[in-house]
Parts: structure tokens; C-alpha cells; sequence
């Protein structure tokens, strides 16, 4: 995964008549990434991602495409990122004639279009439903048709609001197919969803939002594979073969294995628990959240641990300390 | 009824070519002005419906009061100032075609103009946005708007039509209902019942009524068979 900087946002702040609704002194999204923006209803997702494909304009604040401050360079913003509504738009006529019109906006030539709306309705298994008018579209097949649309003008960066809203199940795992293709082919993916299992299967990185605020993700996501079954476990491994972790067993294919830092205990020397993870770690940051430390072990896999300041002073906690880490199968969650 | 009905036909089937020039100048007429009307009307519907500016709410209340404008009045109005000693007196189109035309684009516009409003108004938020986002240039972002009213827009011109195709006011006091010249579907009726010829106004009244239909169903089944 790349880690060139796509977005960066400074001293952001946005308003609706008066009541702020988001407020970010400084964030950063990386390129190649899938982010996946979390957070309830108005904690400010919604506009942030509008403000990203500047559809909406922020009160104060600078953004950079790219290193590039996006109010003077909003023309290359607009060519590489497109924005797809929870509830898309489609125009009236064919889904075909849906993926013509973004064609037709940049003067591509007929032939052309023909090939390139061809192309990526079978990209996006759409090809059965070129002809049909598209009014006459489920939800989720609704959702795939703006994000061929939105594909026709080979964007680098998509920013869905709430992709997996109003879809059904069957939609929801090709819309979820398609994405990781996506994913895979390098296109950025900046995402909000209330859909726990879409957002850590696909995500690479979460931001939670609360009332307009970024607020610390207190989760490990690791991303992977299952290894193996065996003895009432399963075995996750962690990309790159980078660790493994033993979770209860379940059926089903998973990507992502989630561990809250507050799951993970930490100690000076190696002792016998009946956690089932027992790993061991360098420590490579230690960062003061609130009343609470987070530290972060690289155990072959970064592993964030949520610790108080007096467990901090009584193991002598610092960068470089060689620490135990443990943590319950149970404690692990499968998506 | 059946007696009108074969008289409006056998007008029809024979080819009178009173009956002929009569229809055509009131197809004619009708057209010209709701053109012109939709001209002066769909950009600023565009406008009013598309833009928030101080000062169009009291717009919006002009165009809807002036929606229920009396014909009458309005012929009246407008003969005041085309007639000799009025201030467009000098343009001497009085009972000529010119001057119903000019008073049937009036009768019209508020109603094109309202109904253009209403329909962009009550457009989907998201379409603004989904223009923007896929690259379309402000000029595209407009007339993509005008294509997903269209059915909307060609309802406010069918509304536009069939208020001018049916009133008599203007074209009686503008044109002065003049043969083979100003005389209209209406002021023939009109003209035809008070000379007590009521089977003949009866007829040329189902003629109207054809006239209003086809147009109708013609520029329907244009919108519906366009791709």
C-alpha cells in the first residue's frame, strides 16, 4: 500500500447556518488507501466528503490535492475525484445512456464512449442491464450503475457517502466485490458506512467522526487471510505473513480481524494467562490520549494497546522497552 | 350531437377553405405565441427556479397573480397602447396578426414562466451535484437540467397552448376578428352563435376541440418516442 499523501486538510471548519458541524484541525488521507469514515448520524461524514470533491466549500481552512491547495487547483480535483451520493442520482434513459453522459461532458468521441461504456459495464457485471431504463432499478443496482458512471471517467479517488445504504444483502456483496477489484487496481477509496462488517472487510484505515470532530479509532484492524482451521480455532494470518493470530472458529471467508486496544494486555515479563495470543513487542510509540496511553508494539504487525498512566510508570514504558502483549481468542472479531 | 359532430366532419373532409383558414390561423397564432412565450419564460423559470436572489418571491407572486389575468383585460390593456393614440400606436399592427400575437404571448408567459418554476424547483438536490461531480461545464449542467424536466417543461408549453388556443378576448379586441386575416377558431364561434348559425359554431367548436387534441397528443408521443 502506497503511503504518498492524497489529501491533506488543515484548520478545516464548516458551518450550516450558524452550527458547526465539522471542525478539523488537521488531517490526512493517504493515496491507494481504503478509508473508511465512521461516525453517527451528523457527526459530519456527509460533508466532509463534499468538501473533498469541493462540492461544498469549507468556512475556513486549507485543503491540499496532492500537495496542491485545491482552491487554486480545482480542475485536476475535479478530473481524478467523483463523489457518489448514499441515493445517486441516475438520469432519465438507459443505464448505458447514464454511463454516456459523463463521456459526452469531456468530449470523448462516440466510438470511443461506446468502447469505454461497453468496457465498464462488464467491469461492473452490468452488461444484462445496459438497455434497461433506469428507473426501473433496485437499490443496490442502482448504487452499481453510478459507481460505472462515476468509473467511465477512470477517476483515482471515489468518496462514497453510505455506498451500502438501502441495499440489499446480494447487492451488498457485489457492490462489495466490485469495490475491493477496485481497491486492488490502486483507486482510492474514501468511504463513510454505518455497515460495521463493509467498513472493516474493506477498510485499510478508519476515521471515526463525532459531531464533526476526528476522534482516536480505539481498534487494531489487521488485514489478511485465514490460515488454517484446527483444534476449535482459526487461524488469521495477518498480510504479508506478518503474524498469526488464533481466533474461535467460525464458517466463512474473512479479510479483516478487528481487536479493540483496550482487549490487549501488556506486561514486563512473560506470564501465563489464558489468553490464547501471547506475542511479543518493541515498542515503538507511546501517545497520551485523555487520561489514557496508547502504545504501539511492533510485533511483526503494528498492535496499539489502550493503557493507564500508572501502568505506563509501573513497567517503565518508553520507546525501545521490550514488552509481552496478550489477548483472548474471544477477543477477536472476524469480518 | 351526432348531426355536429358530421358537420365539423364533412367541414373537415371537404377541404372549406374558409373553415381551412380559420384553423390554421388559430394553429398559427397559438404556436407563434407560446414560442415567443417560452423564449421570454423558460430562461427566467430557469432563473427563479434555480437560483435563490433577493427578490424573487415577490416575482413569484407577480407571475402567479398574473397567471389569472382576464383575457379581456389583457386585450384591453394591450389595445391601449397599439391603438392610435397609444404610446405603440406608431407600430400600426392593430387587428393584424402582430397585435394577437403580442397579446397571446402575454396571456401565456406568467404560466409558462410559473410552471417552468414549479418544475425546476421540485428537482431532485442531488442532480446539482451529481453534474458537478461527473465534470459537466455550467452549459452542460443546464441543458441536462432541461432534459430531465423536459416532460415537466412540455406540460407548462401545453398549458402555455391551451390557454391561448381557447381565448377569444385578445384575439377579438387585438385582432379584430377579420376574415381570412385575424379570424381564429374563437371569434368565428363567437361570431357564428350570435348570428344564431349555432350547429355551424357547435362544428367548429369540435374543430377547436381536434385542433387542441392532436397538438397535445402530438408533442406527447414526440417526448415519449424520442430515443
Amino acid at each position: 500500500m502506497s503511503t504518498e499523501t492524497l489529501f491533506e486538510l488543515r484548520k478545516i471548519g464548516f458551518a450550516y447556518q450558524e452550527r458547526e458541524v465539522l471542525d478539523l484541525p488537521s488531517l490526512v488521507l493517504e493515496a491507494g488507501a481504503v478509508t473508511v469514515i465512521a461516525g453517527p448520524n451528523g457527526s459530519g461524514k456527509t460533508t466532509l466528503l463534499k468538501i473533498l470533491n469541493g462540492l461544498l466549500e469549507p468556512g475556513r481552512g486549507e485543503i491540499f490535492y496532492r500537495g496542491l491547495p485545491t482552491q487554486e487547483h480545482r480542475q485536476a480535483l475535479r478530473r481524478e475525484t467523483v463523489h457518489l451520493h448514499q441515493n445517486p442520482y441516475l438520469f432519465e434513459g438507459t443505464v448505458a445512456q447514464n454511463l454516456t453522459f459523463p463521456l459526452q461532458f469531456r468530449g470523448t468521441s462516440r466510438a470511443e464512449r461506446k468502447r469505454i461504456v461497453a468496457e465498464t459495464l462488464e467491469v461492473a457485471g452490468l452488461t444484462a442491464l445496459g438497455g434497461r431504463s433506469a428507473g426501473r432499478l433496485s437499490g443496490g443496482e442502482r448504487q452499481r450503475v453510478a459507481l460505472a458512471r462515476a468509473l467511465v471517467l477512470e477517476p483515482r479517488v471515489l468518496l462514497l457517502d453510505e455506498p451500502t445504504a438501502s441495499i440489499d444483502a446480494a447487492s451488498l456483496r457485489a457492490l462489495e466485490v466490485l469495490l475491493h477489484d477496485l481497491a486492488g487496481r490502486g483507486i482510492t477509496l474514501i468511504m463513510s458506512s454505518h455497515h460495521t462488517g463493509f467498513a472493516y472487510r474493506l477498510a485499510d484505515r478508519l476515521v471515526e467522526l463525532d459531531a464533526g470532530r476526528v476522534v482516536p479509532t480505539r481498534q487494531n484492524i489487521f488485514k489478511g487471510e485465514v490460515a488454517e482451521r484446527g483444534e476449535g480455532f482459526l487461524y488469521f494470518r495477518i498480510a504479508g505473513n506478518r503474524g498469526l493470530l488464533r481466533c474461535p472458529d467460525r464458517e466463512g471467508e474473512f479479510k479483516s480481524c478487528v481487536l479493540d486496544e483496550d482487549d490487549v494486555i501488556l506486561s514486563a515479563e512473560k506470564i501465563e494467562t489464558s489468553a490464547r495470543n501471547r506475542l511479543m513487542g518493541t515498542v515503538t510509540a507511546v501517545e497520551r490520549r485523555d487520561h489514557t496511553v496508547v502504545v504501539t508494539l511492533d510485533c511483526g504487525f503494528p498492535l496499539r494497546a489502550l493503557i493507564t498512566e500508572s501502568s505506563l510508570a509501573a513497567l517503565q514504558i518508553r520507546p525501545g522497552s521490550r514488552l509481552f502483549a496478550a489477548f483472548k481468542a474471544s477477543a477477536l472479531r472476524l469480518y | 350531437m351526432g348531426s355536429f359532430f358530421a358537420r365539423a366532419l364533412r367541414l373537415l373532409l371537404t377541404g372549406d377553405p374558409e373553415v381551412y383558414s380559420i384553423a390554421w390561423t388559430s394553429l398559427r397564432f397559438s404556436l407563434v405565441s407560446v414560442t415567443a412565450a417560452a423564449v421570454l419564460s423558460v430562461p427566467l423559470g430557469v432563473l427563479l427556479g434555480l437560483h435563490d436572489f433577493r427578490g424573487r418571491r415577490s416575482v413569484l407572486a407577480a407571475l402567479n397573480s398574473l397567471m389569472a389575468l382576464p383575457t379581456v383585460l389583457v386585450g384591453l390593456l394591450i389595445y391601449s397602447l397599439l391603438s392610435r393614440s397609444g404610446p405603440l400606436g406608431s407600430w400600426g399592427v392593430l387587428f393584424r396578426p402582430t397585435a394577437v400575437i403580442i397579446g397571446q404571448t402575454v396571456l401565456c408567459f406568467p404560466i409558462i414562466a410559473s410552471l417552468v418554476t414549479g418544475s425546476l424547483s421540485r428537482l431532485d438536490g442531488n442532480l446539482r451535484e451529481t453534474l458537478v461531480t461527473l465534470g459537466a461545464s455550467a452549459w452542460q449542467r443546464l441543458r441536462m437540467v432541461l432534459r430531465e424536466c423536459r416532460l415537466a417543461l412540455l406540460s407548462a408549453l401545453l398549458a402555455g397552448f391551451g390557454r391561448v388556443i381557447g381565448e377569444v378576448g385578445v384575439s377579438m379586441m387585438l385582432g379584430g376578428n377579420i376574415r381570412f386575416y385575424t379570424r381564429t377558431l374563437t371569434t368565428a364561434i363567437a361570431l357564428e352563435t350570435s348570428k344564431g348559425e349555432f350547429e355551424l359554431g357547435l362544428a367548429l367548436g369540435m374543430i377547436l376541440l381536434l385542433l387542441a387534441l392532436t397538438v397535445n397528443f402530438a408533442l406527447h408521443w414526440m417526448v415519449k418516442h424520442e430515443h
